[in-house]
């Protein structure tokens, strides 16, 4: 069997990637042991929670970012499981209100496009919209007729 | 020079439709008109509701390709931007005779 310039190359890809998985398994470890610089040392954390006053996070204890609510232990927010809150659509929600309101013309540009490609006299949009005022006004008239 | 306010001015739904619906006619003109605080637009919730109701309509929709739901609420919160949006307005108005008026 005959080593090829390709096999050491990919040997050496290997290696490569075999080493760079050991050196974040070792963070991993070295990082647990203490918050702050990473030395393992905990006299971080034990320094900022003595000045600060504030209790230690508990590990049931969730941040939440604002939209959710407050911070919920994990098993109350288990209980709330069941009104399937749908977090994308929430965030997307609240990204629309911060957004600047589009122009006049940039909404309505893109239908006056639709009017002018389909070819429509004036008269027909004119009776199409009139039609159908008629219809939704005799629609909410008959909801509100018992 | 004897500065004036702005002309108050309510549309009625077709106005509001015909604006979005038709770039060539007048109504598109008026719109711009308050768009660009010329004149001071007055609107009630139920116009607005009654416009948003006819923007969603079958009819209207295969016409305009373009007419989503997202773009009619566009249009509705650009409306509600320039208008000034009354809640109720009630139906019938009762204004009091001048007195010299009566018989």
């Amino acid at each position: 069997m005959e080593f090829g310039w390709q096999d050491l190359a990919a040997l050496g890809i290997v290696l490569a990637a075999a080493g760079y998985m050991a050196r974040l398994a070792w963070n991993a470890v070295t990082r647990k042991r203490g918050s702050g610089c990473g030395s393992g040392c905990g006299s971080c954390s034990a320094q900022t929670s003595s000045q600060s006053g504030m209790r230690d996070p508990k590990p049931e204890q969730i941040v939440s970012i604002g939209m959710i609510g407050p911070i919920r232990p994990i098993s109350e927010r288990e209980n709330l499981q069941h009104l399937e809150i749908d977090r994308s659509a929430v965030i997307v929600e609240s990204l629309k209100k911060d957004l600047p309101l589009p122009s006049l013309a940039h909404v309505v540009g893109p239908l006056h496009d639709n009017f002018r490609q389909s070819g429509m006299p004036e008269e027909e949009v004119d009776t199409l919209i009139e039609e159908e005022v008629k219809a939704v006004r005799a629609e909410r008239g008959a909801r509100q007729t018992p | 020079m004897i500065a004036t306010e702005p002309l108050k001015a309510v549309f009625d739904t077709v106005v509001y439709l015909q604006a979005a619906l038709n770039p060539a006619g007048s109504a598109f003109a008026a719109l711009e008109l308050a768009d660009a605080g010329r004149i001071r637009l007055v609107a009630s919730e139920e116009t607005l509701e009654e416009v948003a109701e006819v923007l969603s309509r079958p009819r209207l929709r295969a016409k305009y390709p373009d007419l989503t739901n997202e773009r009619r609420d566009q249009l509705l919160a650009v409306i509600r931007h320039v208008a000034e949006v009354l809640p109720a307005v009630p139906r019938t108005v009762t204004l009091a005779r001048d007195p010299d008026d009566e018989p």
